[in-house]
Protein backbone atom coordinates (compact mmCIF):
# COMPACT_ATOMS: atom_id res chain seq x y z
CA UNK A 1 0.00 0.00 0.00
CA UNK A 2 2.82 2.28 0.93
CA UNK A 3 4.63 1.37 -2.30
CA UNK A 4 1.53 1.87 -4.39
CA UNK A 5 0.83 5.14 -2.65
CA UNK A 6 4.32 6.30 -3.32
CA UNK A 7 4.22 5.25 -6.94
CA UNK A 8 0.95 7.08 -7.39
CA UNK A 9 2.43 10.04 -5.63
CA UNK A 10 5.40 9.96 -7.94
CA UNK A 11 3.24 9.78 -11.02
CA UNK A 12 1.16 12.66 -9.71
CA UNK A 13 4.32 14.56 -8.89
CA UNK A 14 5.77 14.02 -12.34
CA UNK A 15 2.52 14.81 -14.07
CA UNK A 16 1.91 17.86 -11.96
CA UNK A 17 5.45 19.04 -12.44
CA UNK A 18 5.22 18.61 -16.20
CA UNK A 19 1.96 20.52 -16.40
CA UNK A 20 3.19 23.23 -14.06
CA UNK A 21 6.34 23.60 -16.10
CA UNK A 22 4.29 24.13 -19.23
CA UNK A 23 2.98 27.23 -17.58
CA UNK A 24 5.97 28.20 -15.53
CA UNK A 25 9.00 27.39 -17.58
CA UNK A 26 10.58 30.33 -19.25
CA UNK A 27 12.97 29.70 -22.10
CA UNK A 28 16.50 29.61 -20.72
CA UNK A 29 18.80 32.44 -21.70
CA UNK A 30 20.89 32.01 -24.81
CA UNK A 31 23.70 29.52 -24.45
CA UNK A 32 22.57 28.19 -21.11
CA UNK A 33 21.44 24.66 -20.47
CA UNK A 34 17.71 24.43 -19.94
CA UNK A 35 17.97 22.33 -16.84
CA UNK A 36 20.43 21.14 -14.35
CA UNK A 37 23.69 22.39 -12.97
CA UNK A 38 24.63 25.61 -11.44
CA UNK A 39 26.44 27.07 -14.39
CA UNK A 40 29.41 27.81 -12.18
CA UNK A 41 31.00 24.39 -12.25
CA UNK A 42 32.01 24.34 -15.86
CA UNK A 43 33.42 27.71 -16.60
CA UNK A 44 30.42 30.02 -16.60
CA UNK A 45 31.58 33.10 -14.73
CA UNK A 46 28.23 34.59 -13.82
CA UNK A 47 25.34 32.82 -12.15
CA UNK A 48 22.44 33.10 -14.55
CA UNK A 49 19.71 31.49 -12.54
CA UNK A 50 18.34 32.70 -9.24
CA UNK A 51 19.60 31.17 -6.04
CA UNK A 52 17.33 30.02 -3.23
CA UNK A 53 18.46 29.13 0.25
CA UNK A 54 16.21 26.37 1.61
CA UNK A 55 16.72 26.89 5.30
CA UNK A 56 15.35 24.55 7.96
CA UNK A 57 17.35 24.73 11.15
CA UNK A 58 15.71 22.05 13.26
CA UNK A 59 18.43 21.70 15.87
CA UNK A 60 16.11 22.95 18.56
CA UNK A 61 14.70 19.48 18.09
CA UNK A 62 11.17 19.99 19.16
CA UNK A 63 8.54 19.09 16.59
CA UNK A 64 11.09 18.11 14.00
CA UNK A 65 8.59 17.31 11.32
CA UNK A 66 9.24 14.24 9.22
CA UNK A 67 8.22 16.22 6.15
CA UNK A 68 11.07 18.71 6.35
CA UNK A 69 13.66 16.77 4.34
CA UNK A 70 11.17 15.77 1.68
CA UNK A 71 9.95 19.35 1.41
CA UNK A 72 13.50 20.64 0.97
CA UNK A 73 14.20 18.01 -1.67
CA UNK A 74 11.00 18.86 -3.57
CA UNK A 75 11.76 22.59 -3.51
CA UNK A 76 15.25 21.81 -4.81
CA UNK A 77 13.86 19.63 -7.56
CA UNK A 78 11.28 22.15 -8.74
CA UNK A 79 13.95 24.80 -9.17
CA UNK A 80 16.44 22.43 -10.72
CA UNK A 81 14.11 20.85 -13.24
CA UNK A 82 12.53 24.13 -14.28
CA UNK A 83 15.92 25.82 -14.51
CA UNK A 84 14.48 28.78 -12.61
CA UNK A 85 16.57 28.66 -9.49
CA UNK A 86 19.36 26.71 -7.82
CA UNK A 87 18.85 25.63 -4.25
CA UNK A 88 21.21 25.48 -1.33
CA UNK A 89 19.77 23.20 1.34
CA UNK A 90 20.91 24.06 4.85
CA UNK A 91 19.72 22.80 8.20
CA UNK A 92 22.21 24.96 10.05
CA UNK A 93 22.10 28.74 10.34
CA UNK A 94 25.72 29.71 9.82
CA UNK A 95 24.88 31.04 6.35
CA UNK A 96 22.22 33.40 7.71
CA UNK A 97 24.67 36.22 7.37
CA UNK A 98 26.06 38.52 4.74
CA UNK A 99 29.51 37.35 5.82
CA UNK A 100 29.20 33.72 6.89
CA UNK A 101 31.93 32.20 8.98
CA UNK A 102 33.13 28.66 9.38
CA UNK A 103 32.72 26.92 12.73
CA UNK A 104 36.19 28.10 13.73
CA UNK A 105 35.48 31.71 12.84
CA UNK A 106 37.19 32.01 9.46
CA UNK A 107 35.33 33.39 6.44
CA UNK A 108 33.28 30.62 4.82
CA UNK A 109 34.40 29.29 1.46
CA UNK A 110 31.85 28.63 -1.25
CA UNK A 111 28.21 28.05 -0.56
CA UNK A 112 25.36 30.43 0.10
CA UNK A 113 25.17 33.63 2.07
CA UNK A 114 22.60 36.38 2.45
CA UNK A 115 24.78 38.35 0.05
CA UNK A 116 24.52 35.84 -2.80
CA UNK A 117 21.05 34.25 -2.67
CA UNK A 118 17.88 35.85 -4.03
CA UNK A 119 15.28 34.29 -1.75
CA UNK A 120 14.91 32.11 1.29
CA UNK A 121 12.56 29.17 1.55
CA UNK A 122 12.06 28.79 5.29
CA UNK A 123 10.87 25.68 7.10
CA UNK A 124 12.34 26.27 10.52
CA UNK A 125 10.47 26.19 13.77
CA UNK A 126 10.45 27.65 17.26
CA UNK A 127 13.45 29.42 18.69
CA UNK A 128 16.44 29.23 16.36
CA UNK A 129 19.70 30.51 17.69
CA UNK A 130 20.94 33.51 15.72
CA UNK A 131 23.39 36.21 16.72
CA UNK A 132 22.07 39.76 16.81
CA UNK A 133 24.04 40.55 13.66
CA UNK A 134 22.52 37.56 11.88
CA UNK A 135 19.03 38.73 12.81
CA UNK A 136 19.79 42.19 11.48
CA UNK A 137 21.18 40.71 8.25
CA UNK A 138 18.09 38.54 7.80
CA UNK A 139 15.69 41.46 8.17
CA UNK A 140 17.82 43.66 5.88
CA UNK A 141 17.94 40.84 3.31
CA UNK A 142 14.20 41.26 2.78
CA UNK A 143 13.52 44.83 3.86
CA UNK A 144 16.43 46.64 2.23
CA UNK A 145 17.81 44.28 -0.37
CA UNK A 146 14.32 43.46 -1.64
CA UNK A 147 14.92 39.72 -1.59
CA UNK A 148 12.19 37.09 -1.18
CA UNK A 149 11.05 35.12 1.87
CA UNK A 150 8.75 32.16 1.37
CA UNK A 151 7.81 30.21 4.47
CA UNK A 152 5.86 27.03 5.13
CA UNK A 153 3.83 25.44 7.88
CA UNK A 154 5.95 25.55 11.07
CA UNK A 155 7.44 28.93 10.13
CA UNK A 156 4.82 30.77 12.20
CA UNK A 157 6.09 28.97 15.30
CA UNK A 158 9.57 30.38 14.76
CA UNK A 159 11.28 33.13 16.73
CA UNK A 160 8.41 33.84 19.11
CA UNK A 161 10.78 35.93 21.17
CA UNK A 162 11.72 38.16 18.22
CA UNK A 163 8.99 40.71 17.45
CA UNK A 164 10.47 41.89 14.13
CA UNK A 165 10.32 38.37 12.75
CA UNK A 166 6.59 38.30 13.42
CA UNK A 167 6.31 41.58 11.58
CA UNK A 168 8.24 40.19 8.62
CA UNK A 169 6.13 37.05 8.44
CA UNK A 170 2.84 38.73 9.22
CA UNK A 171 1.41 36.38 11.85
CA UNK A 172 2.12 33.97 14.67
CA UNK A 173 1.19 30.37 15.38
CA UNK A 174 -1.82 29.68 17.57
CA UNK A 175 -2.17 25.92 17.62
CA UNK A 176 -3.95 23.56 15.23
CA UNK A 177 -7.44 23.17 16.70
CA UNK A 178 -8.45 20.06 14.73
CA UNK A 179 -4.97 18.53 14.35
CA UNK A 180 -4.88 16.85 10.94
CA UNK A 181 -8.34 17.00 9.40
CA UNK A 182 -10.12 17.12 6.08
CA UNK A 183 -11.22 20.69 5.43
CA UNK A 184 -12.49 23.08 2.80
CA UNK A 185 -10.29 25.94 1.65
CA UNK A 186 -11.60 29.17 0.13
CA UNK A 187 -9.41 30.73 -2.53
CA UNK A 188 -9.73 34.45 -1.89
CA UNK A 189 -7.44 35.47 -4.72
CA UNK A 190 -7.38 33.27 -7.83
CA UNK A 191 -5.45 35.98 -9.66
CA UNK A 192 -2.34 35.77 -7.44
CA UNK A 193 0.48 33.69 -9.01
CA UNK A 194 0.67 31.19 -6.14
CA UNK A 195 -3.08 30.55 -6.03
CA UNK A 196 -3.96 30.94 -9.72
CA UNK A 197 -3.93 27.18 -10.28
CA UNK A 198 -6.38 26.55 -7.45
CA UNK A 199 -10.19 26.48 -7.78
CA UNK A 200 -12.41 28.96 -5.87
CA UNK A 201 -12.83 26.32 -3.18
CA UNK A 202 -11.23 22.92 -2.64
CA UNK A 203 -10.86 20.20 -0.04
CA UNK A 204 -7.57 19.13 1.47
CA UNK A 205 -6.34 17.08 4.41
CA UNK A 206 -3.89 19.07 6.46
CA UNK A 207 -2.86 20.11 9.92
CA UNK A 208 -4.38 23.57 9.68
CA UNK A 209 -2.33 26.00 11.71
CA UNK A 210 -4.31 28.78 13.28
CA UNK A 211 -2.73 32.18 12.75
CA UNK A 212 -2.83 34.91 15.34
CA UNK A 213 -1.43 38.41 15.73
CA UNK A 214 -2.09 39.28 12.11
CA UNK A 215 -3.99 42.11 10.56
CA UNK A 216 -5.68 42.17 7.20
CA UNK A 217 -4.41 45.73 7.01
CA UNK A 218 -0.92 44.33 6.62
CA UNK A 219 -1.25 40.99 4.83
CA UNK A 220 -3.15 39.96 1.72
CA UNK A 221 -4.86 36.70 2.54
CA UNK A 222 -4.92 34.35 -0.43
CA UNK A 223 -6.40 31.20 1.12
CA UNK A 224 -8.64 30.78 4.13
CA UNK A 225 -10.07 27.77 5.90
CA UNK A 226 -13.85 27.52 5.72
CA UNK A 227 -14.37 27.06 9.45
CA UNK A 228 -18.13 26.75 8.98
CA UNK A 229 -17.55 23.29 7.47
CA UNK A 230 -15.69 22.01 10.53
CA UNK A 231 -17.12 21.05 13.93
CA UNK A 232 -16.96 23.71 16.65
CA UNK A 233 -13.68 23.66 18.52
CA UNK A 234 -12.82 25.40 21.79
CA UNK A 235 -9.33 26.11 20.47
CA UNK A 236 -10.73 28.14 17.61
CA UNK A 237 -10.07 31.61 18.88
CA UNK A 238 -11.64 33.95 16.36
CA UNK A 239 -15.36 34.49 16.14
CA UNK A 240 -15.46 36.30 12.79
CA UNK A 241 -14.74 33.14 10.78
CA UNK A 242 -11.35 34.35 9.60
CA UNK A 243 -8.69 31.65 9.38
CA UNK A 244 -5.89 32.55 6.91
CA UNK A 245 -3.98 29.60 5.40
CA UNK A 246 -1.85 31.52 2.90
CA UNK A 247 -0.94 35.13 2.46
CA UNK A 248 1.39 37.51 0.68
CA UNK A 249 2.80 40.77 1.93
CA UNK A 250 5.63 43.13 1.39
CA UNK A 251 8.26 43.83 3.98
CA UNK A 252 10.17 46.93 3.05
CA UNK A 253 11.32 46.30 -0.50
CA UNK A 254 10.98 42.51 -0.25
CA UNK A 255 8.23 40.03 -0.93
CA UNK A 256 6.98 37.60 1.71
CA UNK A 257 4.71 34.58 1.32
CA UNK A 258 3.49 32.09 3.91
CA UNK A 259 1.25 29.05 3.81
CA UNK A 260 0.19 26.68 6.54
CA UNK A 261 0.24 23.72 4.12
CA UNK A 262 2.90 21.02 4.36
CA UNK A 263 2.63 19.05 7.58
CA UNK A 264 2.87 15.51 6.19
CA UNK A 265 5.55 14.34 3.74
CA UNK A 266 2.78 13.43 1.27
CA UNK A 267 1.59 17.04 1.25
CA UNK A 268 4.71 17.83 -0.75
CA UNK A 269 3.66 15.33 -3.42
CA UNK A 270 0.36 17.16 -3.88
CA UNK A 271 0.70 19.30 -7.04
CA UNK A 272 -1.70 21.90 -5.59
CA UNK A 273 0.65 22.39 -2.66
CA UNK A 274 4.10 22.22 -4.24
CA UNK A 275 3.03 24.31 -7.19
CA UNK A 276 1.75 26.95 -4.77
CA UNK A 277 5.17 27.15 -3.14
CA UNK A 278 6.98 27.06 -6.48
CA UNK A 279 4.89 29.92 -7.84
CA UNK A 280 5.28 31.80 -4.56
CA UNK A 281 9.04 31.50 -4.97
CA UNK A 282 8.85 32.78 -8.53
CA UNK A 283 6.81 35.73 -7.27
CA UNK A 284 9.17 36.38 -4.35
CA UNK A 285 12.11 36.26 -6.75
CA UNK A 286 10.46 38.96 -8.86
CA UNK A 287 9.88 36.58 -11.78
CA UNK A 288 6.10 36.93 -11.59
CA UNK A 289 3.88 39.84 -10.63
CA UNK A 290 1.10 39.65 -8.09
CA UNK A 291 -0.87 42.16 -6.07
CA UNK A 292 -0.02 41.84 -2.37
CA UNK A 293 -2.02 44.90 -1.33
CA UNK A 294 -3.81 44.11 1.93
CA UNK A 295 -7.60 43.98 1.86
CA UNK A 296 -10.50 42.95 4.11
CA UNK A 297 -11.95 39.44 4.27
CA UNK A 298 -14.23 38.60 1.38
CA UNK B 1 3.72 -30.01 -17.81
CA UNK B 2 0.57 -28.69 -16.30
CA UNK B 3 2.05 -29.08 -12.82
CA UNK B 4 5.17 -27.22 -13.87
CA UNK B 5 3.05 -24.42 -15.30
CA UNK B 6 0.98 -24.26 -12.13
CA UNK B 7 4.18 -24.18 -10.10
CA UNK B 8 5.52 -21.39 -12.24
CA UNK B 9 2.32 -19.42 -11.85
CA UNK B 10 2.38 -20.10 -8.13
CA UNK B 11 5.97 -18.93 -7.91
CA UNK B 12 5.15 -15.85 -9.92
CA UNK B 13 2.24 -15.02 -7.63
CA UNK B 14 4.38 -15.60 -4.56
CA UNK B 15 7.12 -13.42 -6.00
CA UNK B 16 4.60 -10.75 -6.87
CA UNK B 17 3.12 -10.89 -3.39
CA UNK B 18 6.60 -10.66 -1.90
CA UNK B 19 7.39 -7.73 -4.14
CA UNK B 20 4.22 -5.95 -3.11
CA UNK B 21 4.53 -6.61 0.56
CA UNK B 22 5.65 -3.31 1.98
CA UNK B 23 8.96 -3.68 3.76
CA UNK B 24 9.32 -1.14 6.52
CA UNK B 25 11.36 1.69 5.07
CA UNK B 26 14.89 2.05 6.38
CA UNK B 27 16.12 5.36 7.69
CA UNK B 28 19.00 7.10 6.00
CA UNK B 29 20.71 10.19 7.31
CA UNK B 30 22.02 12.31 4.43
CA UNK B 31 24.71 14.16 6.29
CA UNK B 32 26.53 17.04 4.62
CA UNK B 33 28.00 19.34 7.22
CA UNK B 34 29.82 21.92 5.13
CA UNK B 35 30.10 24.65 7.72
CA UNK B 36 33.87 24.36 7.87
CA UNK B 37 34.86 23.80 4.30
CA UNK B 38 34.15 24.62 0.72
CA UNK B 39 30.54 23.81 -0.13
CA UNK B 40 30.46 21.96 -3.42
CA UNK B 41 27.65 23.26 -5.60
CA UNK B 42 26.42 19.73 -6.14
CA UNK B 43 25.76 18.86 -2.52
CA UNK B 44 22.18 20.07 -2.23
CA UNK B 45 21.23 18.45 -5.53
CA UNK B 46 22.97 15.25 -4.47
CA UNK B 47 21.17 14.95 -1.13
CA UNK B 48 17.85 15.85 -2.76
CA UNK B 49 18.46 13.15 -5.38
CA UNK B 50 19.34 10.59 -2.72
CA UNK B 51 16.13 11.53 -0.91
CA UNK B 52 14.07 11.14 -4.08
CA UNK B 53 15.55 7.74 -4.97
CA UNK B 54 14.71 6.43 -1.51
CA UNK B 55 11.21 7.82 -1.49
CA UNK B 56 10.26 6.76 -5.00
CA UNK B 57 11.54 3.23 -4.47
CA UNK B 58 10.17 2.97 -0.95
CA UNK B 59 13.53 1.54 0.13
CA UNK B 60 14.33 4.23 2.68
CA UNK B 61 13.28 7.56 4.14
CA UNK B 62 15.88 10.29 4.26
CA UNK B 63 16.72 12.92 6.81
CA UNK B 64 18.80 15.70 5.29
CA UNK B 65 21.08 17.50 7.71
CA UNK B 66 23.87 19.99 7.06
CA UNK B 67 24.65 20.18 10.75
CA UNK B 68 26.08 17.42 12.93
CA UNK B 69 23.83 17.63 15.94
CA UNK B 70 22.33 14.17 15.57
CA UNK B 71 25.70 12.44 15.12
CA UNK B 72 25.30 10.96 18.58
CA UNK B 73 23.80 7.89 20.18
CA UNK B 74 23.25 9.61 23.50
CA UNK B 75 20.15 11.59 22.67
CA UNK B 76 20.05 15.24 21.77
CA UNK B 77 19.94 17.89 24.42
CA UNK B 78 18.35 21.23 23.78
CA UNK B 79 19.05 24.69 24.93
CA UNK B 80 16.32 25.78 27.30
CA UNK B 81 13.65 28.11 26.09
CA UNK B 82 13.49 26.75 22.57
CA UNK B 83 9.89 25.66 22.59
CA UNK B 84 6.46 27.04 23.07
CA UNK B 85 5.15 24.21 25.19
CA UNK B 86 7.72 23.21 27.77
CA UNK B 87 8.79 19.61 27.95
CA UNK B 88 7.52 18.85 24.47
CA UNK B 89 10.15 16.78 22.67
CA UNK B 90 8.79 14.50 20.03
CA UNK B 91 10.33 13.31 16.79
CA UNK B 92 13.77 13.71 18.20
CA UNK B 93 16.28 11.63 16.26
CA UNK B 94 19.78 10.48 16.91
CA UNK B 95 22.01 7.83 15.30
CA UNK B 96 20.04 5.04 16.95
CA UNK B 97 17.14 5.88 14.65
CA UNK B 98 19.16 5.50 11.45
CA UNK B 99 20.22 2.44 9.49
CA UNK B 100 22.79 4.11 7.28
CA UNK B 101 24.50 7.42 6.62
CA UNK B 102 24.99 8.96 3.20
CA UNK B 103 27.93 11.27 3.78
CA UNK B 104 28.83 14.23 1.57
CA UNK B 105 30.80 16.33 4.01
CA UNK B 106 34.06 18.12 3.46
CA UNK B 107 37.27 18.78 5.41
CA UNK B 108 37.31 19.17 9.16
CA UNK B 109 33.87 18.88 10.71
CA UNK B 110 33.42 19.85 14.31
CA UNK B 111 32.51 16.75 16.35
CA UNK B 112 33.04 16.15 20.04
CA UNK B 113 35.03 13.08 21.13
CA UNK B 114 31.76 11.42 22.13
CA UNK B 115 30.27 12.11 18.72
CA UNK B 116 33.33 10.63 17.00
CA UNK B 117 33.14 7.52 19.14
CA UNK B 118 29.43 7.16 18.40
CA UNK B 119 29.92 7.57 14.65
CA UNK B 120 32.56 4.82 14.55
CA UNK B 121 30.46 2.60 16.78
CA UNK B 122 27.40 3.17 14.58
CA UNK B 123 29.21 1.34 11.77
CA UNK B 124 31.64 -0.94 13.62
CA UNK B 125 29.47 -2.20 16.48
CA UNK B 126 25.91 -1.59 15.30
CA UNK B 127 26.62 -2.91 11.80
CA UNK B 128 25.02 0.09 10.11
CA UNK B 129 25.93 1.43 6.67
CA UNK B 130 28.18 4.29 5.60
CA UNK B 131 28.07 5.44 1.97
CA UNK B 132 30.28 8.37 1.10
CA UNK B 133 30.67 10.52 -1.98
CA UNK B 134 33.40 12.57 -3.58
CA UNK B 135 34.54 15.21 -1.08
CA UNK B 136 33.96 12.75 1.77
CA UNK B 137 37.53 11.63 1.19
CA UNK B 138 38.71 15.13 2.18
CA UNK B 139 36.97 14.92 5.55
CA UNK B 140 38.53 14.55 8.98
CA UNK B 141 42.19 14.48 7.94
CA UNK B 142 43.11 15.02 11.57
CA UNK B 143 41.20 11.89 12.64
CA UNK B 144 43.06 8.66 11.73
CA UNK B 145 40.19 6.34 12.71
CA UNK B 146 37.92 8.01 10.17
CA UNK B 147 40.45 7.30 7.43
CA UNK B 148 40.53 3.69 8.52
CA UNK B 149 36.76 3.43 8.39
CA UNK B 150 36.55 5.07 4.95
CA UNK B 151 39.53 3.21 3.54
CA UNK B 152 41.31 6.00 1.67
CA UNK B 153 42.09 9.70 1.63
CA UNK B 154 41.88 12.49 -0.90
CA UNK B 155 45.18 13.28 -2.59
CA UNK B 156 44.35 16.19 -4.89
CA UNK B 157 42.59 16.15 -8.23
CA UNK B 158 45.60 16.51 -10.49
CA UNK B 159 43.53 16.91 -13.66
CA UNK B 160 40.84 19.27 -12.36
CA UNK B 161 37.54 18.47 -14.04
CA UNK B 162 38.36 16.17 -16.89
CA UNK B 163 37.13 13.34 -19.03
CA UNK B 164 38.12 9.88 -17.91
CA UNK B 165 37.33 6.22 -18.29
CA UNK B 166 36.08 4.15 -15.40
CA UNK B 167 36.81 0.43 -15.55
CA UNK B 168 34.53 -1.86 -13.55
CA UNK B 169 36.51 -4.47 -11.65
CA UNK B 170 33.66 -6.25 -9.91
CA UNK B 171 30.51 -6.34 -12.04
CA UNK B 172 28.88 -8.60 -9.44
CA UNK B 173 28.94 -5.99 -6.71
CA UNK B 174 25.40 -4.55 -6.34
CA UNK B 175 26.48 -0.96 -7.03
CA UNK B 176 28.33 -2.04 -10.20
CA UNK B 177 25.87 -4.51 -11.71
CA UNK B 178 24.13 -1.95 -13.89
CA UNK B 179 27.34 -0.62 -15.39
CA UNK B 180 29.05 -1.52 -18.63
CA UNK B 181 32.61 -2.89 -18.26
CA UNK B 182 33.99 0.54 -19.13
CA UNK B 183 32.29 3.91 -19.23
CA UNK B 184 33.40 7.49 -19.68
CA UNK B 185 32.76 10.24 -17.19
CA UNK B 186 33.47 13.92 -16.95
CA UNK B 187 34.14 14.68 -13.32
CA UNK B 188 36.64 16.09 -10.92
CA UNK B 189 38.62 12.87 -10.62
CA UNK B 190 40.24 12.40 -7.25
CA UNK B 191 43.56 10.71 -6.67
CA UNK B 192 43.32 8.51 -3.57
CA UNK B 193 46.09 7.90 -1.07
CA UNK B 194 46.48 6.01 2.21
CA UNK B 195 44.60 2.99 0.95
CA UNK B 196 45.60 -0.63 0.83
CA UNK B 197 44.09 -3.17 -1.53
CA UNK B 198 44.39 -5.59 1.38
CA UNK B 199 41.74 -3.61 3.22
CA UNK B 200 39.43 -2.26 0.53
CA UNK B 201 37.71 -4.02 -2.32
CA UNK B 202 38.18 -1.80 -5.33
CA UNK B 203 35.15 -2.34 -7.55
CA UNK B 204 36.05 0.29 -10.15
CA UNK B 205 39.18 2.21 -11.07
CA UNK B 206 40.26 4.94 -13.44
CA UNK B 207 41.96 3.85 -16.64
CA UNK B 208 45.40 5.36 -16.04
CA UNK B 209 46.28 5.12 -19.72
CA UNK B 210 43.66 7.82 -20.37
CA UNK B 211 45.10 10.20 -17.78
CA UNK B 212 48.05 12.53 -18.03
CA UNK B 213 50.44 11.06 -15.49
CA UNK B 214 52.98 13.82 -16.02
CA UNK B 215 50.82 16.33 -14.14
CA UNK B 216 52.73 17.72 -11.15
CA UNK B 217 50.21 16.54 -8.56
CA UNK B 218 50.15 12.95 -9.79
CA UNK B 219 51.72 11.00 -6.96
CA UNK B 220 50.58 7.52 -7.80
CA UNK B 221 53.25 6.38 -10.23
CA UNK B 222 51.94 2.81 -10.51
CA UNK B 223 48.68 4.10 -12.01
CA UNK B 224 46.45 2.69 -9.29
CA UNK B 225 43.53 5.10 -9.09
CA UNK B 226 40.51 3.57 -7.32
CA UNK B 227 37.18 5.10 -8.39
CA UNK B 228 34.94 3.13 -6.03
CA UNK B 229 35.37 0.56 -3.30
CA UNK B 230 33.63 -1.26 -0.51
CA UNK B 231 34.93 -2.53 2.76
CA UNK B 232 33.76 -3.87 6.04
CA UNK B 233 34.37 -1.84 9.13
CA UNK B 234 33.64 -4.06 12.09
CA UNK B 235 30.12 -5.30 11.54
CA UNK B 236 29.21 -2.45 9.18
CA UNK B 237 29.40 -1.89 5.44
CA UNK B 238 31.23 1.05 3.91
CA UNK B 239 31.20 2.28 0.31
CA UNK B 240 32.93 5.23 -1.30
CA UNK B 241 33.19 6.64 -4.80
CA UNK B 242 35.16 9.60 -6.10
CA UNK B 243 32.33 10.53 -8.50
CA UNK B 244 29.85 13.38 -8.12
CA UNK B 245 31.56 16.78 -8.21
CA UNK B 246 29.03 18.68 -10.33
CA UNK B 247 25.30 18.93 -9.77
CA UNK B 248 24.70 17.56 -13.29
CA UNK B 249 26.61 14.41 -12.42
CA UNK B 250 23.76 13.46 -10.12
CA UNK B 251 21.39 13.42 -13.10
CA UNK B 252 23.40 10.63 -14.68
CA UNK B 253 21.39 7.43 -14.08
CA UNK B 254 24.62 5.42 -13.93
CA UNK B 255 25.90 7.53 -11.04
CA UNK B 256 22.50 7.59 -9.32
CA UNK B 257 22.36 3.81 -9.39
CA UNK B 258 25.91 3.50 -8.06
CA UNK B 259 24.98 5.39 -4.91
CA UNK B 260 21.41 4.11 -4.62
CA UNK B 261 22.50 0.48 -4.91
CA UNK B 262 25.41 1.13 -2.55
CA UNK B 263 22.97 2.46 0.03
CA UNK B 264 20.72 -0.58 -0.41
CA UNK B 265 23.75 -2.83 0.00
CA UNK B 266 24.96 -0.95 3.06
CA UNK B 267 21.47 -1.34 4.54
CA UNK B 268 21.74 -5.08 4.07
CA UNK B 269 18.98 -5.12 1.46
CA UNK B 270 21.32 -6.77 -1.07
CA UNK B 271 24.38 -8.95 -0.77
Amino acid sequence: MRRVGRLTGTIILLFGLASSLLVALQPPPEGQPGRGGRGGGRGAAVRQRKAVLAWADTRNGIAQHDSVSHALAVIERLGYESGIYDTFIRTDSSVISKHPKTTDGKPASGGPSLANVDAIFFLGHREIQLEAEQKADLLAFVKEDGKGFVAGHTATTAFQSWPEFGELLGARYDGHPWNTVHGTVINEDPSFPATRHLPPSFDITEEFYQASEYSRDRIRVLLRLDVSKLPPNPELHRTDGDFPLAWAKSYGRGRVFYSAFGHAPAAWDNPDVYRMYFEALRWALGLADGDATPRPMK
Amino acid sequence: MRIRAALLVGCAIAALAAAQRPAPAKHVLAWADVRSGYQHDSISHAVATIERLGRESGAYDTFIRTDSQIITKRGVTFPSGTGIATGEQFNVRDLNYFDAIFFFGVREIELSPDQRADLLSFVRDDGKGFVAAHSAATAFFSWPEFGEMLGGRFDEHPWGITGGTVVVDDPKFPAMRHLPPRFTVRDELYQIKDFSRDKIHVVAHLDASRLDLTRPLVHRKDGDFPAAWWKNYGKGRVFYSILGHDAEDWDNPLLQQIYFQAIRWSLGLTE
